[in-house]
């Protein structure tokens, strides 16, 4: 197999775009855990056989940071939640942290919540969603109608 | 969806990414290995003697390695062994598994070939795709395109000959870089126009992902030759405002479905004014509004029509145009069908 090679390696890619996939997790699966989950997902990408191969290695970081928040599990936000509730001041992350929000976000799973920080937050169109997170449009306008259904009480 | 619901699910991601903490550092377990480079802002020589740089780089190897002329140059880019051949495989290049994937395709609309009129116009269409895993969606789109056995939907067709084939893509961000087949070259067959339109529907098709991407083409992973019946030179960067004035005033660029909530594109057409009708399976018209193009009479902008998907039925149409100042009879009219499956995408096999 021959190799496209050029001037970007691993490191220089990450530095592009680590802030963005950062932001993406913390969407995912919140602040505690956003810079693990980057983390591992960029170590499983980078790895991978097929990593020297990818074309769009913008997309596929997306995609694996959203198989990873997949792995993490939804458990682990609420998790999180419990302990940040009963934390001391001093156990609490240096950033501030929105109860309210993760409690609402914490109702969706993790591919709604992907749905919901590309459509809102990156403002994607459907079809950029559905290929970022690599389902079909319909499977994105239903994680999007599920997730304004869970919200709506809160929201509304 | 209410204007409210969006504005405070925007609010809700945006306390979220507040939350947000600093990216961590590069670890150092991580394997360093060369990346793909990711190209600055196109500057259309610069480009274009880069990808010819890189399909030096690429086709030499091979060549040295015994290819020789029956090297697949697909091989060179994405490991894209094309199905229908098997010189792929001389070359010992290892097919990855298939990778279905949603893609955007753009057929042509012949003059009164809808069953409700229409003009010469590009018109998306959303279908199933597919690709080696981590190809690039463009490659995937475009092997759809080129089909040979393609059916395209109803008022629809495509004016590329069979014959012509995509053999590989390198997606390098702003610029994309399609490798074809020798008949690319022959053009539509139908003279100028044609060949524009051909070119149109392979740049639109390919930059479905990034509409800002440049094209670069090859043949076979060298420059190419003079391209169709005019000879047009293709040692440029082609975008998807190269040829704007070619086709229609009218371009719509997003598929329409039957859970579509919003229809995009760009005009350049008289006071800014573009008009829609959404029309049911029975051709009858439920719903006949206008919208305004960004931009006014004498410049081409951006359009958007938000839609209720409770009118799009399966089976219908939608129709983009705009109304001539002479006699108010709609010009450049878009007839984009709706397709009956439930996830919105078209079956284009016989």
């Amino acid at each position: 197999m021959i190799t496209v090679t050029g001037v970007m390696n691993n490191e220089e890619l990450y530095r592009l775009h680590a802030t963005e996939l950062t932001r993406y997790a913390t969407g995912l699966v919140g602040p505690f855990d956003a810079t693990d989950v980057v983390t591992d997902a960029c170590i499983k990408a980078f790895e991978s056989r097929n990593w020297h191969e990818v074309s769009n290695r913008r997309a596929y970081l997306y995609k694996t940071v959203l198989s990873v928040a997949n792995d993490h599990h939804r458990r682990s936000m609420a998790r999180r939640l419990r302990e940040i509730k009963t934390a001391t001041p001093e156990s609490v992350p240096a950033q501030e942290i929105d109860v309210d929000v993760l409690e609402a976000v914490n109702r969706l799973s993790v591919q709604q919540r992907a749905a919901v920080y590309l459509t809102y937050w990156e403002d994607l169109t459907p079809d950029h969603v559905a290929e970022r997170m690599g389902v079909s449009v319909g499977s994105v306008k239903r994680h999007l109608a599920r997730a304004r259904k869970r919200l709506g009480e809160l929201l509304t | 969806m209410s204007d409210e619901m969006d504005r405070k699910m925007r609010e809700l991601m945006g306390r979220m990414v507040d939350m947000a903490p600093e990216a961590p550092p590069f670890p150092e377990e991580m394997v360093t290995v060369v990346a793909a480079p990711r190209r600055q802002a196109p500057r259309p020589a610069l480009v274009f003697a880069g990808a010819a740089l890189v399909v030096l780089a690429i086709a030499l190897p091979l060549l040295l390695l015994g290819g020789g002329t029956g090297v697949d140059p697909a091989a060179s880019t994405v490991p894209v062994p094309i199905p229908s051949t098997t010189a792929s495989e001389d070359t010992g290049t290892t097919t990855l598994p298939e990778e279905a994937m949603p893609v955007t395709v753009y057929f042509f609309q012949a003059p009164g070939n809808s069953p409700t009129g229409g003009d010469p116009a590009l018109v998306p269409v959303a279908t199933s795709g597919a690709a080696p895993a981590g190809a690039p969606e463009a490659l995937a789109a475009l092997r759809t395109l080129l089909g040979p056995l393609v059916v395209p939907p109803p008022g629809l067709e495509t004016i590329i000959p069979d014959d012509v084939a995509v053999l590989g893509v390198v997606d390098g961000g702003d610029t994309i870089t399609v490798d074809m087949n020798q008949a690319f070259l022959a053009g539509s067959g139908t003279g100028l126009l044609g060949d524009i339109t051909m070119l149109n529907q392979l740049i639109y098709t390919a930059t479905q992902g990034n509409p800002e991407a440049g094209v670069v083409f090859t043949v076979e992973g060298q420059a190419p030759g003079p391209y169709g019946s005019e000879g047009i030179l293709l040692d440029t960067v082609f975008a998807r405002d190269y040829y704007l004035d070619s086709v229609n005033s009218v371009i719509v660029t997003t598929p329409v479905g039957p859970e579509s909530t919003e229809i995009s594109g760009v005009a350049n057409v008289f006071e800014a004014n573009v008009a829609y009708e959404i029309r049911d399976a029975a051709g009858e018209v439920v719903e006949s509004h206008f919208t305004m193009v960004a931009c006014g009479s004498g410049c081409w902008g951006s359009f958007t029509i938000e839609v209720d998907p409770a009118l799009l039925e399966p089976g219908g149409e939608v129709r983009v145009f705009w109304n001539s100042p002479e006699d108010g009879e709609p010009s450049d009219v878009v007839t984009i069908p709706i397709p009956e499956s439930e996830d919105g995408l078209w079956d284009l096999t016989p």
